[in-house]
């Protein structure tokens, strides 16, 4: 097989992967499919760039990641909960049996800041160990460590999950306590 | 004196700021792993969709039969 073959197969072989990558940066499904195409141009057209045997799955997501913050910064088109429909769902808390709804818990997730809900998904879901996403992030592999835990705990927040301490008192009474405090 | 007293409460209290340790920290193991169940959940969802055609045609423009220079 060629190297140029044996490109585009690895490519299809990562098109889901790159797919659910965009998703949890764009959400919507049609702007995350516009993510991975455009990916998927700027790869073919630097494919002299790519040194076969190195990582391409961590060269494709930073080119995907790369593109949507070019595109985020160009139109500012991510306003959150335009339509209000986080609002409606998150009126009811989610059960706190130690379950979520995977709809509220993706209602949630989009809440989280991009650069959350990427780290999220690279070191939770991907399979990306620290060292891969700091490489597709740019930034070190520290940062990405506490960048995972801001966002876990700003994502158990937005969930409701810590809704007891461990004085015993759910968390509006704990709020009165701290504000008391200050 | 209430020496005896002072220091069954003060076991009292350590007892019990150790059950909270213990507690808050099995809450959070398992607030992370419920986080990560969802994560991958919501990922993999995406993953078994299927690829959308006009995305594969973007690389079926690849000739197949020709090499890349490495």
């Amino acid at each position: 097989m060629s190297n140029l073959a044996s490109f585009k197969a690895d490519l299809i072989e990562l098109l889901p992967s790159l797919r659910a990558f965009a998703r949890s940066l764009a959400h919507n499904p049609a702007l995350a499919d516009d993510l991975v195409q455009d990916t998927l141009v700027k790869a073919l057209a630097n494919v002299e760039r790519f040194e076969p045997g190195t990582n391409l799955r961590a060269w494709l997501f930073t080119i995907l990641r790369n593109h949507y913050y070019s595109q985020l910064r160009k139109s500012k088109r991510e306003v959150e909960d335009a339509d209000g429909k986080f609002a409606a769902r998150m009126a009811t808390r989610p059960e706190q049996d130690g379950s979520v709804d995977l709809e509220d818990f993706k209602v949630a997730f989009q809440q989280l800041a991009p650069d959350h809900r990427e780290v999220l998904t690279l070191v939770g879901a991907s399979g990306c160990s620290y060292e891969e996403a700091a490489q597709i992030c740019g930034c070190a592999v520290g940062t990405i460590k506490s960048r995972v835990n801001r966002a876990r705990k700003k994502l158990t927040d937005l969930l409701g999950l810590d809704e007891e301490d461990a004085s015993g008192l759910p968390s509006e009474a704990r709020r009165i306590e701290d504000t008391a405090s200050v | 004196m209430d020496d005896g007293k002072d220091d069954d409460d003060m076991d009292a209290v350590l007892n019990k700021n150790s059950e909270d340790a213990g507690r808050r920290k099995g809450k959070s193991a398992a607030n992370k792993s419920l986080i990560t169940r969802n994560l991958r959940l919501a990922y993999s969802e995406v993953q078994n969709e299927g690829v959308p055609d006009h995305l594969l045609d973007i690389l079926n423009r690849i000739p197949d039969g020709e090499g890349k220079k490495s």
